[in-house]
């Protein structure tokens, strides 16, 4: 592939040959048993390897030191005990050819000290961070000298384990780079005041490491190229502090980020979503690469190879991370080298990985492989019999259901009532910085074309046309329809849907009731006040976009916040009654149970969906499984065998918003699990 | 002890045989690892047994299958056989001391999160969402009705073969029966919905299922909601006729009557009555059921104190008084009654620190007691130390400092605490002074009588000085001397005053209040409703997505509630960064966190809210004196060990900070602080 060719191009990096250009960033994916890196966290690094990327950095914030807490589910570098995770976690990713790097830190005042060990945090003053809310102590004198040595010995550990080089990290407010911000540096003793004294602590932590793996270790610092907020780090302190530490000959390479993420706002800087650009933040890493003679590496919303290669053939930066781009594919690389880059499925910039509200640790909105290696695979294995399947509905559920079914070698049939596939997707698109979600569905759309399904637009799947098709497995993914909730009066009611489709149009005065969380209810307020209504956003619940992590509700709060949006949280709509030509919605308090009333021109509602089940429940009684799921042989990956009706001849299953209202991934996951083992 | 005697008196439960009247709730305190109850678990029920309870149930809201993940409240899965042995070794480590011990078990339906372990729809009678979890379930299908029907029989049977005395089924707590029972949520017009009977057939086929798999012999319990207490939910006179009908199936061998119904905040708030409630609030509902039905009856709810536990038995309002977050405050509630000391029990003061956590993302832990939970690391009874008896002199008698001469006096030292008030208790009795908040002055109540008890030195109206410490001729040296109000840096910082001023009367509420909350916990809304109770007009700003975002629900529910009430306006996503004056009133100026937009305030007051920052001149002045120079070998603190740091030959005393003369952190902090500090003196 020519114009990619420059991703291919091997590097050096001290002693070490890295095979291309292209790289993951450190980050936590909450992947780690009792703290450390286990079977989990290998096998989804160990896919990158498979993938061919060049190299793979793990543990994002490992940390250092017991006061430095674990509040993203981090590797506990602090002990000896993880010497024997590093080596085998090395030896898995060298056996692929690729090199690896962990990240380690002092979080510093990052966190909150009501977890781990209760230990005080520190900081260089007594300045809480925002966002994790702990209150630190002004580190001492005795903390910086003990934390200096937690961070070598941490180091050692990684040579000690094999691992082919360190990376500290000094941004997004680690104890590092707080010592650098005057925004949180008071200090009126050597490390404080100046940005000479400011930077000392971090070289005192780059001399004890240097010191403690010699020479010829690879030792890396992830820092920020701006802190872009008041009073932060400007894009020339950065550079200078980038200079200062290159000059220092202590590090073999500079990682560049952007922001300072001491807030939500901040954090969505950070992890940029599909509301902004591509590559948004690379000029900051290409003005440090125009003034260090080490490395330079970036990573940042670069979902495309385009714009990868871009950044190295235009000499931006050395190395390009792309970092959720393999989290929604690791097989890039390897892709590219096989001369087929259109089968690699690229990052939307959803946040779904990042947003950090799945306790049971990251997952990808469009590859439910990701983090789940062990039991699903990114590389769909041929069946030994081929069968026949149908598939009722194309949107994501059903296009993964078909896709995966056909990269099995069955024979599918795709059957979609609207005029192009997609279902949802096509809707929650529509929002105003929501339209790459469409990636996922051109993606798998692709897939299933270029596999063979018979795609069979504008048609209806009914039972007599499925039978027709003598099906040994059908699937039902019709998805979900907006449902209207409980409160009187809903014929009065407006949804989510009719405003974003476009079936009715937002009308003066509007309430907008949202009984879900998720985007559906912010987009669809952007999208109203865009069109000159007044909104107001009311829910039960204690604050809008409950459903939404950090990547993502800060940029639907400044969208609303622009847009004067207001907000009434801790409220229930009760009914909707006309009074002339407008509408009366009665809200009760959820908490005093008292009631208050608005006359407004429009009530808008989001409930999320009910299940469109009515070809599901018509196919029942004709499947030999009567719909049923194994739970049991799902969970462990098993095919389903279940008989609950001698004559039935074709086994069904739902999946998606058909069986509960739910989200992509769950439709994705649900069609990847059933189909695997078909 | 008089007065208790009812308390002690055994109890015969279908052949079981339990030996007082005292017992803690099943519950889940966030210690099972993947859904195991290990060693953290089974040593925290044991702590129980050891302190003489008569029956602990473990294993709140215990997952019988698979679609019921045990990841919301880190529950225990009883979904495979592969548990059966960990319930053996637990039953054997409960029974060692003449405890009973049994397990709740549950599906909970659509109180739940799809999106956690196996990722499986969840399932309810009817589509309807849990305001609490926010989740969507599908319908219920024939097929699922079935297999969680034997799910439960399975869980049942394997509770039995690991050697549980019983087993309960949870029939409340808006869990999937709970789901079909009320006609709230269940909207079904098969034969599962519409009628009672209809309602109940579900839930009674659980149980039939549960007594065939099991037997005759086994107990079995049913508990249930007295009271849904929500409109369109069950009332009083549905659960009596639910509880007639449940008992006169035959099926089940005891009820545990609750109330309420979970769904939402509030509702959990008044399942978990936090201290704004009065003593034993819905002792009445289960009084109501055990009039009604001929089976044994228990009760939890908020009896924290013996006096209530003693009427509830002897009044015959129920058979056995159920005292759970009174045993997370102190585990040996029954042993120190039966050695008559019953002063010495540490009672639950109703901060639900232990099941906010739950709901905050940490295993539950006690405000006061920091070795609940913590057992394998910290004892409950302290031993005296072996070693020479040494001097301890602690500054400053707030819950930390208290803590520390507790545990010094206890391992046998001679203890000298100064305190610069005229009380001990420190930011407790300002925090007490908030309205709903009194009940908290119980921690430093016990502190101070087990202090004093000890025969430590207290000085009362003396604050510590170099001088005076050093007179003393100190081994160790503790600095508790606690925070000072921290408003927070925004320009004009001098124009606003403090959380304390308010609270301690220093300052007299303004007209038009605003009160700037840049701390999220009970402070700033505690605050506003003590300004909005004297007439104040208050706007409570944040720069958090909510008000009170760091608390968990049984309390954040109870401040909106109140809040709410007292037409307090909530601004979230604004941070103050200036006040201005402006003739006699002052100019707030607000930027929202995400637009930056900027607003402003004409008020007559500005309350700011920042955590604290530490009060630590004295710990500053005795550092170049002491021999640590005031450094904490953390590793050895963390493993239990003492502490040998020497960094400074001449000094003559080791000195250690706790708490907030540390870093602005909470009553846990600074207790833990000195436990673990004094436990290895």
């Amino acid at each position: 592939m020519a114009q990619y060719e420059a991703l291919l191009r091997p590097f050096r990096l001290k002693g070490l040959t890295i095979r291309n250009r292209i790289m993951s960033t450190a980050h936590a994916p909450r992947f780690t048993e009792h703290d450390m890196p286990g079977e989990r966290y290998q096998l989804y690094h160990e896919e990158k390897a498979k993938g061919g990327i060049g190299l793979t950095c793990f543990g994002g914030s490992s940390s250092v030191a017991v006061d430095s807490p674990l509040p993203f589910g981090q590797i506990d570098a602090s002990d000896d005990r993880i010497i024997p995770y590093f080596v085998g976690f090395a030896e898995r990713i060298h056996r692929h050819g690729a090199k690896l790097i962990c990240q380690i830190t002092h979080i510093g005042r990052r966190a909150n000290t009501d977890q781990h060990h209760w230990l005080p945090l520190i900081s260089p003053s007594s300045v809480r961070e925002t966002l994790h809310r702990g209150f630190p102590k002004e580190a001492e004198d005795w903390d910086i000298r003990r934390t200096i040595r937690r961070y070598a010995q941490a180091a050692g550990r990684c040579k000690a384990g094999g691992l082919d080089g360190v990376e500290v990290i000094a941004a997004a407010q680690h104890l590092i780079d707080s010592f650098w911000s005057p925004m949180v540096n008071k200090r009126t003793d050597g490390y404080g005041g100046s940005l000479e004294n400011r930077m000392r602590f971090g070289l005192e932590v780059f001399e004890a490491i240097r010191k403690e793996v010699g020479e010829g270790y690879v030792v890396g610092l992830r820092m920020s190229g701006d802190e872009l907020v008041d009073g932060g780090l400007g894009a020339e302190d950065c550079v200078v502090i980038a200079e200062t530490y290159a000059r220092s000959g202590l590090i073999d390479y500079l990682n560049v980020y952007q922001g300072q993420a001491s807030n939500f706002a901040g954090l969505a800087v950070i992890l940029p979503n599909m509301s902004f650009p591509p590559a948004p933040f690379l000029y900051l890493a290409s003005a440090i690469k125009a003034r260090v003679a080490i490395p330079v590496f970036h990573a940042s919303a670069i979902r495309d190879l385009a714009t990868a290669a871009r950044a190295i053939e235009g000499g931006h930066v050395d190395l390009v991370a792309m970092t959720r781009g393999h989290i929604a594919d690791p097989h890039i690389a390897r892709k590219l080298m096989e001369g087929r880059p259109e089968d690699i499925r690229q990052c939307v910039g959803a946040g779904y990985c990042v947003d950090g509200l799945l306790e049971a640790g990251t997952a990808c909105i469009q590859n439910a492989a990701t983090g789940r290696e062990k039991t699903m695979p990114h590389v769909i294995p041929l069946a030994t019999a081929r069968r026949k399947v149908v598939v009722a509905g194309g949107g994501p559920g059903g296009l993964e259901a078909a896709r995966v079914a056909a990269a099995r070698g069955h024979r599918v049939v795709l059957y979609e009532t609207a005029e192009r596939v997609g279902g949802q997707i096509n809707l929650a698109a529509k929002a105003s910085w929501r339209e790459n979600l469409t990636g996922i569905v051109r993606w798998l759309e692709s897939q299933v074309r270029k596999q063979g399904v018979d795609l069979r637009l504008e048609t209806s799947a009914t039972p007599e046309a499925i039978e027709a098709e003598g099906p040994n497995v059908v699937i039902v993914a019709t998805g979900g329809r907006p449902w209207r909730g409980l409160a009187e009066g809903s014929d009065l009611l407006t949804t989510t849907w009719d405003i974003l489709a476009g079936r009715v149009a937002p009308a003066g005065n509007v309430l907008l009731y949202d009984e879900h969380g998720g985007h559906q209810a912010p987009s669809t307020a952007e999208f109203m006040a865009e069109r000159g209504a007044s909104v107001e956003l009311a829910t039960p619940d204690r604050a809008p976009a409950m459903e939404m992590g950090g990547s993502n509700f800060p940029i639907h709060f400044r969208e609303l916040a622009k847009r004067g949006v207001v907000f009434t949280p801790d409220v229930r709509l009760m009914a909707v009654r006309r009074d002339h030509a407008r509408l009366v919605a009665s809200l009760v308090n959820e908490y005093t149970r008292e009631s208050e009333e608005r006359l407004i021109d429009q009530v808008v509602v989001e409930y999320g969906t009910l299940p469109e089940d009515a070809l599901y429940v018509a196919l029942k009684e004709r499947s030999s499984n009567r719909g049923e799921v194994d739970i049991t042989a799902l969970i462990a990956g098993r095919p389903q065998h279940l008989k609950r009706n001698p004559e039935g001849r074709f086994q069904l299953f739902r999946v998606g918003d058909a069986v509960a209202g739910r989200n992509i991934h769950a439709a994705l996951y649900d069609s990847l699990r059933l189909c695997k083992d078909l | 002890m008089p007065g208790y005697e009812a308390l002690l008196r055994p109890f015969t439960l279908k052949g079981l045989v339990i030996r007082n009247r005292i017992m803690s709730t099943a519950h889940a305190p966030g210690y099972a690892e993947a859904g195991v109850p290990g060693e953290r678990y089974q040593l925290y029920h044991e702590e129980k047994a050891k302190g003489g309870i008569g029956l602990t149930m473990f294993g709140g809201s215990s997952s019988v299958s698979p679609d019921s993940p045990a990841t919301a409240f880190g529950q225990v899965a009883v979904t495979n056989d592969a548990v059966i042995p960990v319930l053996e070794q637990f039953a054997a480590r409960v029974h060692r001391h003449g405890a009973a011990i049994m397990c709740q078990i549950s599906h909970m339906g659509r109180r739940n999160r799809w999106d956690a372990a196996d990722w499986l729809p969840l399932v309810a009678p009817s589509v309807t969402r849990e305001p609490q979890h926010r989740a969507l379930p599908k319908e219920i299908e024939d097929f699922d009705i079935t297999r969680i029907i034997g799910d439960y029989a399975r869980a049942a049977r394997r509770c039995r073969d690991g050697g549980l005395d019983g087993v309960e089924v949870m029939l409340a707590g808006a869990h999937l029966i709970n789901q079909f029972l009320s006609p709230k949520w269940n909207a079904r017009t098969d034969e599962y919905g519409g009628g009672l009977d209809n309602r109940m057939r579900f839930g009674m086929a659980v149980l039939g299922a549960i007594r065939k798999e099991v037997g005759e012999d086994y107990i079995v319990g049913a508990r249930l909601s007295g009271d849904e207490l929500i409109e369109g939910g069950l009332g009083q006179d549905d659960m009596l006729e639910v509880a007639r009908r449940i008992a006169g199936s035959g099926l089940v061998d005891f009820m545990n009557v609750m109330h309420a119904q979970p769904a939402d905040h509030i509702g959990l708030a008044l399942n978990i009555p936090n201290m704004a409630f009065p003593p034993a609030p819905f002792l009445y509902l289960a009084s109501a059921i055990k009039a009604a039905v001929d089976l044994p009856v228990f009760h939890a709810g908020k009896i924290a104190d013996l006096a209530t536990a003693a009427r509830a038995i002897e009044e015959g309002h129920v058979d056995l008084v159920a005292m759970t977050r009174a045993h997370i405050a102190d585990p040996h509630i029954a042993r120190k009654l039966m050695e008559g000391r019953p002063e010495q029990i540490r009672q639950c003061v109703g901060a639900n620190f232990c099941i906010d956590r739950l709901y905050t993302g940490g295993g539950a832990l006690c405000i006061q007691n920091v070795a609940t939970g913590r057992e394998r690391t910290i004892p409950h009874e302290l031993p005296r130390s072996s070693g020479p008896r040494k001097t301890v002199v602690v500054a400053g008698a707030g819950p930390g400092g208290l803590e520390a001469a507790r545990v010094a006096a206890l391992r046998g030292h001679r203890v000298i605490l100064f305190e610069r008030e005229a009380r001990a208790g420190g930011q407790i009795n300002l925090a007490a002074k908030a309205p709903w908040r009194d009940s908290l002055t119980g921690i430093a109540r016990w502190l101070d009588a087990e202090v004093r008890r000890l025969g430590v030195d207290v000085r009362l109206g003396t604050a510590a000085t170099v001088e005076t410490i050093e007179a003393e001729n100190p081994d160790a040296v503790l600095v508790a001397t606690g925070g000072r109000p921290n408003k927070g840096a925004f320009k004009g910082d001098g124009n606003a005053v403090s959380t304390w001023d308010i609270l301690s009367g220093a300052t007299q509420p303004g007209e038009n209040v605003l009160v700037f909350d840049d701390n999220g916990q009970h402070q700033g809304a505690g605050v506003a409703e003590h300004l909005a109770n004297r007439g104040s007009l208050v706007e409570l700003a944040t720069p958090d997505r909510m008000v009170a975002e760091a608390l968990g629900a049984t309390n954040f529910a109870i401040h909106l509630r109140e809040l709410h009430k007292l037409k307090v306006v909530m601004s979230p996503n604004l941070r103050l960064v200036e006040v201005g004056r402006e003739g006699n009133q002052l100019v707030a100026v607000l930027r929202h966190e995400y637009s930056g937009h900027e607003e402003e305030r004409l008020v007559d007051q500005v309350v700011a809210e920042h955590g604290t920052l530490p009060v630590d001149e004295l710990y500053f002045a005795l550092r170049p004196r002491s021999s640590n120079l005031g450094e904490v070998d953390y590793e050895a603190l963390v493993e239990g060990r003492e502490q040998a740091v020497v960094n400074n030959a001449g000094g003559k005393f080791k000195l250690w900070r706790v708490g907030d003369a540390i870093a602005s952190r909470n009553i846990h902090a600074a207790i833990y602080d000195s436990m673990r500090l004094c436990l290895p003196l």
